[in-house]
C-alpha cells in the first residue's frame, strides 16, 4: 500500500476534496455520455452532434430563465429560480435532438446508407448548429448575473439550528466542507444529485419498462422488431428525445457551474464523451457511467498528483487505445456483433 | 545525402520555373475573383489533403488520422527549417519520413479495427498527437533529467535541437507553437506535387493495387478469399495517406509561417474528410475538386463569410444525404440516368449546386468589371459548363429512353455549353467590354442548364431497374 | 486434396461443427447435404479461412490451413462461391474476374506508375485470361456491365467464373443453384462435371437431390454439426437416418 502511494505520488494529495472533484466531474461526464451511449446502443451510430445538443440545451435553459434578452447577447437579470433552467434545457435538448434525427439521420436510414454516412452527417449538422448558435446568440460569451447562481462554497449558514432535523444535513455538510477544505458549491452538489437521479431513471426505463424492452429489441434488429409489432420510428424518436434531454441537463449543469455560455461550449466534450463511452463499453449504459467516473478520476489524478496535468487527455486517449485494441467492447460492454 | 539533394535541385528547379511561367496567367485570373497569395496555396494543400484521405477511404477504411499526420509533418518540417537551416526539400523528405514511420508503427495494431471502431481510434490518435505536441517540451524536459531514461531521450532530442541541455527545452514551443517559419512554399511546388499525385492516383485506379483496395472496400471477406492480403493493403493505404498528409503539413507550415497544436484538432480532421466527401470517391478528380472548392468558397463568397460554418455544415449534410457520390458524380452519365426514388432529391441538389455556382459568380462579376476584366469569374462558370457538356454528351451518346425530354435537354444543354464557351472565348480575346452583356449571357446560360438538368431525368427508367430476388 | 480431422467450432453455447471428419480428392465431386442450420456454410467458411475452428485439423493440398489467413489458403489453390451471392458490385464483370487473379500477378504500383512493359504484359495476360473464362460462362457480352446490373442467374454464373479464374485445385460451392430453375440447374450440373473432368476437386453444398445424384461421387450428410452418414448418392437416399433428419426439419 505504501509502495503504491509512493508510486502514484499520492502522499501530498488531499484525498477528500479530490474525491469530491472526481464525483462531480464524473457525474457530468456520465450524464453527457449516457445520451451518446443510448443512441449508439439503439441505432448503432455515433451522434457527434450530441455536444451541439448539449450546448443548445444550455442556451435554451438560459433563455427560459433570462428571457428574450439572450438574443441580444446579454442576460441582465434572472427573475425566476435559476434551477428552472434545468427542466427547460431538458425539454429543449430533447426536441432539438428529435430535429437532429429527422434532418441528419432519418433520410439516411430510409436509404439504408452505410452507418459511417450517418457519422458524417452528424458532423455536418453539428457544425451547422454551432454556426446557428453563433448567429442567434452571438460569438461573445454570455453569463448570468453573478447573484443569480449561488456560487459560494457551502459553509455553516447562520441561523441554522441543530434542533431542526432539516438543518442537520446542511450543517453537517458545511462542517465537512470546512474541515476538509472542499470546494463544493451548490451547483456542484446539484450536478451530483441530478445526475444520479437521471441515471437511475434511465436505468429504470431501459431495464424495467416496455419502452426499454422495445429499445433493446430495436437495437438487436430493426426488422425483427417491426415483425414483433414494435413501432420502430416511435422508438427512435423517444430514444432521441431522452438522449437530448440528458444532453440538455448536462449542458445546463455544466454552464451553471462555469457561468459561461458560448457556442463552442461542449466541443471539447465531443471527444471526451467518446472516450467515456468507449472505455465503459460502446452502447452500454452502465459502461457510460463507469467510464465517466474513470475519465474524471484520471484527469483529477493527473492534475493533482503529477506535473503532467496537460497530459491528462493524452493518458485518457492512450487508455482508450488499449481498450479498443484489446477489448473493443469496453470494460463493461457485451461483445457486440459487427454492426457498423 | 547532399549530393542527392543537389541532383534533385538541378532537375526540379527548371521544372518549377517552367510551371511558374505556365500557371501565371491562371493565377492572374484567380486574383480577379479574390483568390490570391496564400489562398491559392491553401486550396492546393486542401486538394493534397483530400487525396491523402482518399486512399484510406478507397480501401474502405474510415480514418480521421490525417490531421495528426499533417501535424507531424508540419512540426518536423518547421523544426528542421527554423532550427537547422534545412531547405524546404529536406524538410519535406524528413516530414514525410516521420509521418510514414509512425503510420507503419501504429497501423498494424490500429487497422485491425473496423468501421466505427477504427474511426474512433483514429480520432483518438489525432488527439494524442496534438496533446503530445503541446506538452512535448515540458514532458521531454522532465524525461531528459530523469536518471533512467535520460540518456536515450537526450539522443533522440539531439536529432531535433542542438542545445539538448537548455534549461527550458524549446522544440514545439507548447501551446504558442512555432513562429517565424520561412514561408518558402511556392505555388509551383504545390502544383507540381499535386500533378504528380494526380498522375499517381490516376494510375492507381487501374493498377493491381487499386483493384485490390477497391475489392477490400466492397467486401473485405470476399476479397480475402479471392487471395488478397487484406492486412497488407490496408497498411499500405494508411501509409500512403500518412505520407501525403505529412507532406501537406510541411507545405502548409511553410505557407502560413506559424503553427500551433490547435491547428490540427478534430475540426481539421473533419475538414479533410469534407474535401473527400464533397468531391466524391468515384474518380481521382474528386478529392482535388473537393479540396479546391471547399477552400476557395469562403474567399469567393466573401459576402457570406459570416455564414461559412453554416454553409460548410450544410454542404456536408446535403452531399452525404443527397449526393453520396460527391460532386464528381455529376460528371457521370450514370448519375443523370439515375433511377429510384431519390432522383427528386438529386434534382433539387443539382439545382442547388447550380445556384451556388451562380452565387459564386455574381458578386465577382461586378468587381471584375470594375477592373476591366470579364474573364476572371468565368472560371467559376466553367463548373456548370462542364456539367452541361456532360449532360449533352451523355444524351447524345445514348438515345434517351424518353425522347421528348431527352431531345429538349440535349438542345438546352448544348446551347448552354455553347453560350459558355463562346463567352469564355470572347472574354479571352478581350471582345466583351460591356459587363452587363456578359451578365445576361451568364444568366441565360444558367437558366438553360437548370432547365436541362431538370428535364434530362427520365423517370421511366425507374421501371427498368432490375430488382434481384432476395435470397436469405 | 482436402482432409478434415475432428474439426469443431462453437459459437457461444452452440456447437456448429462437432468433430467433423471429411475427405475430398481431386477429380471427384463431394456432396455435402443437411437441413438448414446443420453447419454446412460454417464448414466451408472454416476450410476457406474466413472462420477458424476451435479445435481439429484441416489439411489442404499438404498444408495445415486451420489457422491460415484466407488469402494464403487461396494461394494454395482453393476457390469458393457464396450461398448469398457476394460479387464486387461496384466493379464491372470483367474486373470481378480479374480480381481473382490478383495473387498470380507480381506488378506493383511502381510498375504501373512507370508503365513498365512487364506490367502491361501482365495486365494484358490477366485480361485475356479473364475474357476467356467469361466466354466459357457465356458472359463475355456483359464484360463492361457493373456486376450489380446483372440478372440473378448471370450473377451466379459470374461467381462461378470468378472462382475458376485462378486455376484452383479445389472449388467449394455453397448452394450454387439456389434460386435457379430446373434448366439452369441442369446446365450448372454440366459445368460441375466439366470441372471434375479437368481434375479439380469439387465440394458442393446442395439441397437439390437431383443435382446431387447428377454430379456427386460421394455425399456427406451433416446434421446438428455432426456427420450423420457418408455414401454414394443412392445409398444416402435410402438411408433412414437421413430421411428422418430431413423430415424432422419439416415438423
Ligand atoms: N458467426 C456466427 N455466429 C453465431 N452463430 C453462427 C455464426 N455462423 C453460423 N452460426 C450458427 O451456426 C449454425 C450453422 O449455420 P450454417 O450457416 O453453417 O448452416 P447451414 O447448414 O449453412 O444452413 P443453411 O442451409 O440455412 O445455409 C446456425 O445455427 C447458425 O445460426
Ligand atoms: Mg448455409
Amino acid at each position: 500500500m505504501d509502495f503504491l502511494i509512493d508510486f502514484f505520488n499520492l502522499n501530498d494529495v488531499q484525498w477528500v476534496p479530490q474525491i469530491v472533484n472526481i464525483i462531480w466531474n464524473g457525474s457530468l461526464y456520465s450524464l453527457f455520455a449516457l445520451g451518446y451511449a443510448l443512441i449508439f446502443s439503439v441505432l448503432g451510430v455515433l451522434n457527434l452532434a450530441h455536444s451541439a445538443i448539449f450546448m443548445w440545451g444550455a442556451y435554451v435553459g438560459l433563455w427560459a430563465v433570462c428571457g428574450n434578452t439572450v438574443f441580444d447577447g446579454q442576460c441582465p437579470a434572472v427573475d425566476v429560480p435559476v434551477w428552472w433552467a434545468i427542466p427547460a434545457a431538458m425539454i429543449g435538448g430533447g426536441i432539438i435532438a428529435i430535429l437532429v434525427d429527422r434532418i441528419a439521420f432519418y433520410p439516411l436510414r430510409q436509404r439504408n446508407a452505410p452507418r459511417l454516412s450517418q457519422l458524417i452527417s452528424s458532423i455536418g449538422i453539428a457544425i451547422m448548429m454551432v454556426a446557428i448558435a453563433e448567429l442567434v446568440f452571438g460569438k461573445e460569451r454570455l453569463s448570468m448575473p453573478l447573484d443569480a447562481i449561488p456560487r459560494r462554497n457551502f459553509d455553516i449558514p447562520d441561523g441554522l439550528s441543530i434542533e431542526n432535523p432539516l438543518d442537520i444535513g446542511r450543517i453537517g455538510l458545511g462542517m465537512y466542507v470546512a474541515e476538509f477544505n472542499i470546494l463544493l458549491t451548490p451547483v456542484r452538489l446539484q450536478i451530483i444529485v441530478v445526475s444520479l437521479i437521471l441515471m437511475i431513471f434511465l436505468g429504470f426505463i431501459v431495464t424495467q419498462t416496455r419502452l426499454g424492452q422495445g429499445m433493446r429489441t430495436v437495437a438487436f434488429s430493426e426488422r425483427v422488431s417491426s415483425l414483433l409489432g414494435v413501432h420502430v420510428d416511435n422508438i427512435y424518436m423517444i430514444a432521441f428525445f431522452i438522449s437530448g434531454a440528458l444532453a440538455g441537463a448536462a449542458g445546463m449543469l455544466y454552464t451553471l457551474n462555469s457561468n459561461v455560455f458560448l457556442p463552442s461550449t461542449g466541443s471539447e466534450l465531443t471527444l471526451k464523451g467518446l472516450t467515456v463511452i468507449v472505455l465503459g463499453g460502446l452502447g452500454s449504459i452502465r459502461g457510460a457511467v463507469l467510464g465517466g467516473y474513470l475519465v474524471a478520476a484520471i484527469e483529477v489524478y493527473m492534475v493533482a498528483a503529477t506535473d503532467y496535468g496537460g497530459l491528462a487527455d493524452a493518458v485518457v486517449f492512450f487508455l482508450f487505445f488499449l481498450v479498443l485494441m484489446f477489448r473493443p467492447q469496453g470494460i463493461l460492454g457485451q461483445p457486440l456483433p459487427d454492426r457498423a | 545525402m547532399d549530393t542527392i539533394l543537389n541532383f534533385f535541385d538541378k532537375i526540379l528547379q527548371p521544372i518549377f520555373e517552367i510551371t511558374t511561367t505556365l500557371i501565371q496567367p491562371i493565377l492572374d485570373q484567380l486574383q480577379v475573383i479574390g483568390l490570391s497569395g496564400s489562398v491559392v496555396n491553401f486550396m492546393l494543400i486542401a486538394a493534397i489533403l483530400g487525396i491523402s484521405i482518399y486512399f484510406t477511404l478507397y480501401c474502405g477504411m474510415f480514418s480521421l488520422a490525417n490531421a495528426g499526420f499533417m501535424a507531424i509533418g508540419a512540426y518536423i518540417g518547421a523544426i528542421l527549417t527554423t532550427q537547422h537551416d534545412a531547405s524546404l526539400g529536406e524538410a519535406l523528405i524528413w516530414g514525410m519520413f516521420a509521418g510514414g514511420l509512425i503510420a507503419l508503427i501504429i497501423g498494424v495494431p490500429m487497422l485491425r479495427l473496423k468501421n466505427i471502431y477504427l474511426a474512433i481510434a483514429t480520432i483518438g490518435f489525432g488527439e494524442v498527437v496534438r496533446i503530445l505536441i503541446r506538452e512535448f517540451d515540458q514532458l521531454m524536459g522532465n524525461l531528459r533529467d530523469d536518471p533512467t531514461v535520460g540518456g536515450i531521450v537526450r539522443d533522440i532530442l539531439g536529432l531535433l535541437v542542438e542545445d539538448v541541455d537548455a534549461r527550458r527545452l524549446r522544440i514545439t514551443y507548447g501551446p504558442q507553437g512555432i513562429t517565424r517559419i520561412p514561408r518558402e512554399t511556392e505555388v509551383a511546388h504545390l502544383v507540381v506535387f499535386l500533378l504528380v499525385l494526380a498522375y499517381f492516383l490516376y494510375r492507381f485506379h487501374h493498377s493491381r493495387m487499386g483493384r485490390a483496395m477497391a475489392a477490400i472496400r466492397q467486401d473485405e471477406r470476399v476479397a480475402a478469399s479471392q487471395g488478397i492480403n487484406v492486412v497488407y493493403y490496408k497498411n499500405v493505404a494508411f501509409f500512403i495517406g500518412a505520407i501525403i498528409a505529412s507532406a501537406a503539413g510541411v507545405f502548409s507550415a511553410h505557407t502560413i509561417g506559424t503553427i500551433g497544436p490547435e491547428d490540427y484538432d478534430f475540426g481539421r480532421a473533419v475538414d479533410i474528410l469534407a474535401y473527400a466527401v464533397l468531391g466524391g470517391l468515384g474518380s481521382w478528380v474528386g478529392p482535388i475538386i473537393g479540396g479546391l472548392t471547399l477552400e476557395a468558397m469562403p474567399e469567393i463568397l466573401r459576402e457570406l463569410k459570416e455564414y461559412t460554418g453554416l454553409i460548410n455544415g450544410l454542404i456536408l449534410l446535403l452531399i452525404i444525404i443527397y449526393l453520396p457520390g460527391g460532386l464528381t458524380s455529376l460528371f457521370r452519365p450514370s448519375f443523370w440516368l439515375s433511377r429510384g426514388r431519390f432522383d427528386t432529391a438529386q434534382r433539387v441538389v443539382t439545382a442547388g449546386i447550380v445556384l451556388v455556382a451562380i452565387c459564386n459568380v455574381l458578386p465577382y462579376r461586378l468587381e471584375a468589371g470594375a477592373q476591366g476584366r470579364v474573364l476572371g469569374y468565368e472560371v467559376w462558370g466553367l463548373l456548370p459548363a462542364f456539367i452541361s457538356v456532360g449532360v449533352a454528351f451523355f444524351l447524345v451518346q445514348r438515345i434517351s429512353p424518353k425522347p421528348e425530354g431527352g431531345r429538349y435537354s440535349v438542345l438546352l444543354a448544348g446551347v448552354a455549353a455553347g453560350v459558355w464557351l463562346a463567352f469564355l472565348i470572347l472574354g479571352l480575346v478581350g471582345q466583351i467590354e460591356n459587363v452587363t452583356t456578359g451578365y445576361y449571357l451568364h444568366l441565360i446560360g444558367m437558366a438553360l442548364i437548370v432547365g436541362g438538368a431538370l428535364i434530362s431525368y427520365p423517370p421511366e427508367i425507374e421501371a427498368a431497374s432490375q430488382r434481384k430476388p432476395e435470397v436469405a | 486434396m482436402l482432409s478434415l480431422k475432428n474439426v469443431t467450432r462453437y459459437f457461444g453455447g452452440l456447437t456448429a461443427l462437432n468433430c467433423v471428419n471429411l475427405e475430398a480428392s481431386a477429380g471427384q465431386v463431394t456432396g455435402l447435404i443437411g437441413p438448414n442450420g446443420a453447419g454446412k456454410t460454417t464448414l466451408i467458411n472454416n476450410i476457406s479461412g474466413l472462420d477458424h475452428p476451435n479445435s481439429g485439423q484441416i489439411i489442404f493440398n499438404g498444408h495445415e490451413v486451420q489457422r491460415m489467413a484466407p488469402h494464403r489458403i487461396t494461394a494454395l489453390g482453393l476457390a469458393r462461391t457464396y450461398q448469398n451471392i457476394r460479387l464486387f458490385n461496384e466493379m464491372t464483370v470483367l474486373e470481378n474476374v480479374m480480381i481473382a487473379q490478383h495473387f498470380l500477378g507480381k506488378s506493383t504500383l511502381f510498375h504501373s506508375l512507370l508503365q513498365l512493359p512487364s506490367h502491361r504484359k501482365e495486365e494484358r495476360f490477366i485480361r485475356q485470361k479473364s475474357l476467356d473464362i467469361l466466354e466459357q460462362f457465356g458472359l463475355s457480352h456483359l464484360q463492361n456491365e457493373l456486376a450489380s446490373n446483372l440478372s440473378y442467374g448471370d450473377q451466379r454464373r459470374l461467381e462461378m467464373a470468378r472462382a475458376l479464374a485462378a486455376d484452383p485445385k479445389m472449388v467449394l460451392l455453397d448452394e450454387p443453384t439456389a434460386g435457379m430453375n430446373a434448366v439452369e440447374t441442369e446446365q450448372l450440373g454440366e459445368k460441375i462435371l466439366d470441372m471434375k473432368a479437368a481434375g479439380i476437386a469439387v465440394l458442393v453444398v446442395e439441397h437439390d437431390m437431383a443435382l446431387i445424384s447428377q454430379v456427386c461421387d460421394i455425399v456427406y450428410v451433416l446434421n446438428f454439426g455432426e456427420v450423420l452418414t457418408v455414401g454414394t448418392p443412392d445409398e444416402i437416399k435410402r438411408d433412414p437416418a437421413v430421411i428422418e433428419a430431413y423430415l424432422g426439419r419439416d415438423e
